[in-house]
């Protein structure tokens, strides 16, 4: 992998689901260390996938293709570090969360000292050992439990943490309390910060990517992206700007986002374009990579 | 946690009250009596049968019956069999004790056989255990006891393999109609546990193997089966009965079914009492088992 600090490295990556969805349609895209990117879309726009392949955790009848490069171990799972959306359904209804912390640490560091990390992790979410690491899942609130899950991140010491959406279940101090966690607590692990909420991307991202049909078509810094946009995806979005966190589906842009399940030709937007030409039903716009920006065929003409 | 116990025990104590009642109702309400059979002889005096009914307490209302049973009952004293004019519980006690003999080592074979079973099926999905165990559970559920354990009997007596009356032979009539309801919930239960959502963010945090199995799976199937392993027990013991009439066991069964035949009134009450309280106490283990499990039962919020 080229470059020290070069995290992680997809290249043409498809996903296709059992049921012939295709949920990735060919996302290129690099991570570096220390820098917080940001994955923005409407729900169904593929981003989960995304995330999934990422950290190997796509189900056993997803097929994927292109290539995922993960540096340093790239075989250990705990490479990445996955933060699910849902902190309350990570947990085991069972077991205490220092026992399910511990089982976590041992992955990551096999030759002992489990009991001293977790505890460590704890600390820095703000869950004090003595009185959380004996509790169990039910007794912790929404946000208590998302600080839990980043902690059992944590232990694992990933090179990258995955976020899907990780605050969609919090309210607004629980939320900001998590995303200041996972910055303060990272150090210099590279974060892909899924995020249907263009105001949340602004405020904690470097860098973003716009998410559309399984294609990433616009990239850039956060400013760029956000407060000027180029393509005419990412403008309809922002111009609608508070859709807020209820829907997740941006109903002002008039027609349906595309079906995953159809072949498409031309641009995937096309149908739902204000811009749209005869060149975009026709053919594919260059994607999005190192040298191209906006994927569209109006952009810079 | 005594609180919990007590009303559970409360319950259990009042269930054994109502069930004694209307076991005492139906069985006295059924046409006719132990004596029924006499009057058709024209040799008996009208006269001495009811002193006999008078001597049982046959002759009193069923109130009065049902309060002096009960009030003895608590002593310890389930009243005196009409046909063997003897104490139940000293006519019943040799037999139950064989009766509990076959029925516990049948449902401790099918068990361990159905939990074997299961397990193999669950950790490869869609393996040759899965599939055999799948055509297993569907072939023996058809399959009744009533109609397994006379073609045994029946093989026995001809060939000789197996001794009539034998432990053996009751034992391989009971089992298999035992074991495929343990196998199919088994095999449902881990099934399910495996796939669990925290079971997949476990999988994500690289826990996998024996650990995961031992410390997730295990403990989350064991839930809906600790109440199936409190109910199991009493049902087998009544298809116990059953196959040991029909292959000459020397347990309760050809004892109940005669005392039914015979209106042997407290032999009759009882047997069922019994099984009522054999249920009974194997929910009440169930509940403990479920207390120890799950913290959610020991420490509500």
């Amino acid at each position: 992998m080229a470059g020290a600090d070069l995290l992680v490295d997809v290249r043409d990556l498809r996903v296709e689901y059992a049921n012939g969805s295709r949920a990735v349609r060919g996302v290129r895209f690099q991570i570096r260390a220390g820098e917080v990117v940001g994955l923005l879309g409407e729900s169904g726009c593929g981003k989960t996938s995304v995330a999934l392949a990422v950290a190997g955790l796509l189900p056993r009848a997803a097929r994927r293709s292109g290539t995922v490069a993960l540096a340093g171990n790239a075989g250990r799972r705990a490479a990445v570090g996955f933060l699910f959306q849902e902190a309350a359904r990570v947990f085991h209804p069972f077991l205490s969360l220092g026992r399910q912390m511990r089982e976590a640490a041992r992955v990551a560091a096999p030759e002992g000292g489990a009991g001293r990390a977790v505890e460590a992790a704890l600390e820095a979410v703000g869950l004090p050992a003595r009185e959380f690491a004996g509790a169990f899942p039910h007794q912790l609130s929404g946000g208590q439990l998302q600080r839990a899950q980043l902690a059992q991140v944590l232990v694992g010491e990933p090179a990258v943490i995955v976020a899907d959406e990780p605050t969609a279940a919090l309210d607004r101090a629980a939320e900001d309390q998590v995303l200041d966690l996972i910055e303060g607590t990272r150090g210099k692990a590279g974060v892909l910060l899924i995020s249907h909420e263009p105001e949340m991307l602004r405020r904690r991202a470097g860098r973003v990517m716009v998410m559309y049909g399984g294609k990433v078509v616009e990239r850039g810094t956060a400013e760029q992206v956000l407060d000027a946009p180029r393509h005419p995806y990412t403008q309809a979005l922002m111009a609608c700007g508070k859709a807020g966190k209820t829907g997740g589906r941006i109903a002002e842009i008039p027609g349906q986002p595309p079906d995953p399940r159809e072949e498409e030709r031309g641009c995937s937007f096309a149908t739902r374009c204000a811009k749209r030409m005869a060149v975009c039903e026709e053919r594919e716009p260059a994607a999005v990579d190192e040298a191209n920006e906006v994927s569209c065929w109006a952009h810079g003409e | 946690m005594t609180r919990f116990f007590a009303r559970r025990v409360a319950q259990a104590m009042l269930l054994l009250v109502v069930v004694s009642a209307g076991v005492f109702a139906l069985a006295a309400l059924a046409p006719g009596d132990y004596f029924a059979e006499l009057r058709s002889d024209p040799r008996v005096d009208p006269a001495a049968i009811e002193t006999l009914r008078a001597r049982y307490g046959l002759d009193r209302p069923l109130a009065v019956r049902y309060g002096v049973w009960l009030g003895e009952a608590v002593r310890g004293d389930l009243g005196v069999s009409l046909a063997y004019n003897m104490p139940v519980t000293e006519l019943l006690a040799p037999r139950a004790g064989k009766s509990l003999e076959l029925a516990a080592t049948a449902w401790v074979l099918g068990w361990i056989l159905s939990l074997a079973l299961a397990v193999g099926a669950a950790v490869r999905p869609g393996g040759w255990m899965d599939r055999t165990t799948g055509w297993l559970v569907s072939g023996l559920l058809v399959l009744p006891e009533v109609l397994l354990a006379p073609v045994l009997a029946l093989v026995a007596a001809r060939t000789g393999i197996l001794r009539l009356g034998g432990f053996e032979l009751a034992l391989l009539a009971l089992t298999p109609g035992v074991a495929p309801v343990l196998l199919r919930h088994g095999r449902a239960a881990l099934k399910e546990a495996a796939g669990a959502a925290y079971v997949e963010a476990a999988r994500a945090r690289g826990i996998a193997g024996r650990r995961l199995w031992l410390v997730y799976i295990f403990p989350a199937a064991a839930n809906p089966l600790i109440s199936l392993f409190g109910m199991s027990f009493a049902g087998v013991l009544s298809g116990s009965l059953v196959v040991e009439a029909v292959t000459g066991w020397p347990g309760m069964g050809p004892l109940f079914l005669d005392s039914i035949a015979g209106r042997d009134f407290y032999v009759v009450v009882a047997v069922t009492l019994m099984m009522a309280a054999l249920l009974a106490a194997g929910n009440l283990a169930a509940d403990a088992m479920l207390y120890a499990l799950d913290p959610r039962l020991r420490r509500p919020q």
